[in-house]
């Protein structure tokens, strides 16, 4: 790999752990609001988990390419080796 | 027991439904233990251990409620006993329940020592919060580190983690607990 390409690629993985620690101090305020049931947070929690699975449900029944295209990705992953954990 | 005062969503509901028509005991592990806490992401499997002596079992318990295998009758038992079966509920394949026995320490564990979670004053049954976020850790990848944040942070709020049983787990997984205290803060 020449020098410029892993330029890039130390740039993206830079951006990537900025990102993870970002989102790490996000969910940990999350997490003390849901942990102290915070009534609002529960309530953009549930709009958003109930507003993903009703669109994912139609978008199922009305496409066949998506059932099918997903059903491919399950058969993927069923082949996908599993690690194992020490002293299992 | 954990007690959540919310409403179950569309997601808790159809666990509630496949447990309750399984008839047997599991236990809840992986991504959804932390989306059951509060972690607003969304899964496309829920991955139970269930203590059953065949996949045959299984089927039988949630097909009265209309779940299906995604995988053929003749094959189940097999699967079930090697890998993993996948049941779903007509017409969405998604989201699916991915159920296995236990195999593993870790998953023998899970099912002795699983932990209640009353959610709308119904309960699911999920692995141990310590056991889940060092599991996690071990795993490795952005999204597994971020639930184990997750429920880490969680745990730590209410005031339910147990720290050295958890380092213990880490000990056994061989996974250092640094980086995740780091990034809540607390070194």
């Amino acid at each position: 790999m020449g020098e410029e390409a892993w330029s890039v690629a130390r740039e993206a993985e830079e951006e990537r752990r900025r990102n993870l620690e970002h989102n790490a101090k996000v969910l940990r305020l999350f997490a003390e609001l849901a942990a102290r049931d915070d009534q609002s947070y529960w309530q953009a929690y549930l709009n958003f988990i109930n507003s993903f699975y009703r669109h994912l449900r139609r978008r199922l029944d009305e496409d066949s390419l998506f059932r099918e295209t997903y059903l491919r990705v399950l058969a993927e992953r069923a082949r996908r080796p599993r690690k194992d954990p020490p002293g299992g | 027991m954990i007690v959540v005062e919310r409403e179950p969503s569309e997601l808790d509901r159809l666990v509630l439904e496949f447990v309750r028509c399984l008839g047997l005991d599991y236990v809840i592990v992986a991504g959804y233990v932390a989306i059951l806490l509060g972690r607003a992401r969304t899964t496309d499997d829920i991955d139970i251990i269930v203590d059953a002596a065949s996949g045959a079992e299984v089927a039988a318990g949630v097909a009265r409620c209309g779940f299906k295998p995604l995988t053929l009758d003749n094959n189940l038992d097999y699967e079930f006993r090697h890998a993993s079966v996948r049941f779903f509920k007509p017409p969405a394949v998604l989201p699916n329940f991915e159920v296995k026995p236990p195999r593993s320490f870790y998953q023998r564990h899970a099912l002795a020592r699983r932990v209640a979670v009353s959610v709308g004053g119904e309960i699911l049954h999920i692995s141990p919060l310590e056991l889940q976020i060092a599991y996690k850790l071990w795993l490795g990848s952005d999204k597994d580190f971020e639930d184990a944040v997750f429920i880490y942070s969680f745990a730590r709020s209410r005031g339910i983690l147990n720290g050295e049983e958890l380092e213990a787990w880490a000990r056994r997984l061989g996974v250092s607990l640094e980086r995740l205290r780091r990034s809540v803060g607390e070194i």
